[in-house]
């Protein structure tokens, strides 16, 4: 069966128009009479397809376009060329009808209401996105024990962490059971443990209301716990749009070997053992080419040194984009 | 509609929410009435006089003045919005289905009301105790055309500031035009002194201008000074009709140029 195409982006461009001003006072007041415009693009014809239930990352460094193409997704910003099509909808016309089936939860902006608790911001959502009573009981309870905020709702949101006011603009976001979610780094800044909370919860309800989820983020953990798809931006344009074991196999052109030896060696005796990528007096690790592992752990073994263990890894995915983007 | 009344609450609550602010505010309003009497009164006492008017009048103007600053004139919800533009807070309203103007007006609606529960005490309060001092209006239709003229000025307000707060669509930060609509509007209204000082031509010019709608003629009716008008009620409201239109096309234009800053 072939599945509904719910994002559809054609050549997508977006040039921003911005005013350069050289640091210092002097500069401060020429900036004043005359300011000199200046053009970037920050997203450069980027085509892509989506279909219905998908959990897609974009990844990429900081000011590579994910956040922009997710604005142009969602409404916010007026493409400069191309078009972006949502469950059919042109999103820059900002139709309610659109607006009624999509969330945006951005990690760093809040739709809460900061001096009121979280509650009045969800009755709030409930009113304008016309949820019946009974939706908004059954949705409301279900996450709020899924994500275990139950204590926090009646509280004043200025006085939450960071943490459980993430939690609750997801809560806030998700009350009309948007068809699409957009999150722009819903994880950020957060601890550990708060952010896999986030990651499962995500997960579990991408599997179970079968929405289609967009995600950007820069933590690695995010995207390769929650997405199968990966879209890798750079400098405006898509990198690579795959899957994750793709990704791996493509670009995962070395392997992790890492040596424990009986005593210490000096770096200089481990050099001459191969390329190093982290060195800890009796435990080293070094890259090897792919195809070359065998070899190389059969010269290794060959060595002077005594060796208690060898461990043989794939790469991680972290440092496999840093070669996508190094490239 | 039911959206917009869950905004006009949802901004009480949050006016609400800092009980020693307001419990500030109320006590330092009384005062602002009582030192307005005393400084009138030492100056009339001392034989001046404001153009006609007596010292019940110019009393009775001034604390007007202040009641409509403190309830009518702009309660920064509109002020806001340049902050929500320039910061990119806007972005999750516009993602919302809600119209922003609206959103904005229930918003300021919601501070009115708190306003006008937690004002009304010290109003009320110098009002009963100047009682004697003021000029008191002659038939219950005088407080009718008052009210009516109020409101029309209090949509007045929150439309010109909004409009002055879409700018920031343009210049990034719009405090500058804020300030000087505020040092025109204040003058044009009356709020500095009595626009009846002023020659007879420059009051003609002013008819046609929003302006003394938003203070002169509402105060001039309550005051007597001023018989009530059709024109008292017509020119703001088409005032307001321009208005509106030319806010949403400004707000439908900036959002072209908006790049959602921040996020």
């Amino acid at each position: 069966m072939k599945k509904k195409i719910i994002v559809e982006v054609k050549n997508l461009c977006k040039t921003y128009e911005y005013v350069e001003k050289k640091p210092g006072m002097k500069y401060s007041l020429k900036n004043l009479f005359a300011s000199e415009k200046k053009q970037k693009e920050a997203v450069k014809n980027i085509s892509l397809k989506i279909e219905e239930g998908e959990l897609i990352g974009f990844l990429g460094p900081n000011g590579a376009g994910k956040t922009t193409t997710l604005k142009m997704l969602s409404g916010v910003l007026t493409p400069t060329s191309g078009t972006v099509k949502v469950l059919g909808y042109e999103p820059i016309k900002r139709q309610n009808e659109y607006k009624m089936q999509f969330a945006f939860v951005m990690g760093q902006k809040s739709q809460l209401w900061w001096d009121l608790p979280p509650m009045e911001s969800f009755l709030l959502n409930k009113k304008i996105y016309e949820v019946s009573d009974q939706d908004f009981k059954k949705n409301l309870d279900e996450m709020i024990e899924v994500l275990d905020v139950g204590e926090i709702v009646n509280k004043q949101v200025r006085q939450l962490s960071l943490g459980e006011r993430m939690k609750c603009e997801l809560i806030a976001a998700l009350l009309h059971n948007p068809k699409v979610l957009f999150l722009d780094e819903p994880t950020i800044g957060l601890d550990v443990v708060a952010q896999k909370k986030i990651r499962d919860f995500i997960k579990k309800y991408n599997k179970e209301r079968k929405t289609t989820i967009i995600l950007t983020s820069h933590y690695m953990e995010d995207i390769s716990q929650l997405c199968k798809r990966i879209v890798i931006i750079d400098l405006g344009k898509i990198v690579f749009d795959g899957q994750l074991e793709d990704l791996v196999s493509k670009y995962a052109t070395n392997k992790k070997v890492t040596i424990f030896f009986d005593q210490k060696i000096t770096r200089q005796d481990a050099e001459k053992l191969g390329k190093i990528c982290q060195f800890e007096s009796n435990k080293v690790s070094f890259d090897v080419p792919r195809l070359n592992v065998k070899d190389a752990v059969a010269e290794i073994l060959s060595s002077d040194f005594s060796i208690s263990d060898i461990e043989i890894d794939e790469e991680d995915v972290e440092s496999i984009i840093r070669n996508v983007f190094t490239k | 509609m039911s959206k917009y009344l869950a905004v006009v609450s949802n901004s009480v609550k949050k006016s609400l929410v800092y009980r020693a602010n307001t419990f500030i505010m109320v006590v330092s309003t009384f005062f602002s009435f009582v030192v307005l009497f005393y400084f009138w009164s030492s100056i009339y006492g001392q034989g001046n006089k404001i153009g006609t008017y007596t010292l019940a009048e110019i009393i009775s103007y001034y604390i007007f003045l202040t009641i409509f600053e403190l309830l009518v004139m702009g309660d920064g919800t509109a002020w806001s919005i340049g902050d929500e533009i320039k910061s990119g807070q806007i972005t999750s309203s516009i993602l919302r289905p809600i119209k922003y103007l609206e959103y904005k007006f229930s918003q300021s609606i919601g501070s009115l009301l708190f306003r006008l529960m937690i004002f009304s005490l010290p109003i009320i309060g110098a009002l009963l105790l100047l009682r004697d001092y003021l000029v008191a209006p002659g038939s219950l239709m005088v407080y009718a055309f008052f009210a009516l003229g109020a409101i029309m000025s209090y949509a007045l307000y929150f439309l010109v500031f909004y409009i002055v707060g879409l700018i920031s669509f343009w210049t990034g930060d719009s405090y500058g035009f804020f300030f000087a609509a505020f040092v025109v509007i204040n003058f044009m209204q009356g709020g500095l002194f009595p626009l009846d000082l002023l020659p007879k031509w420059f009051l003609m010019v002013g008819n046609f201008l929003p302006f003394k709608y938003l203070f002169f003629v509402p105060v001039g009716i309550v005051t007597g000074r001023l018989v009530f008008d059709y024109t008292f009620v017509l020119i703001p409201v088409l005032w307001c009709v321009a208005l509106y239109f030319i806010a949403n096309l400004l707000y439908k234009k900036g959002l072209k140029k908006y790049e959602g800053y921040g996020i």
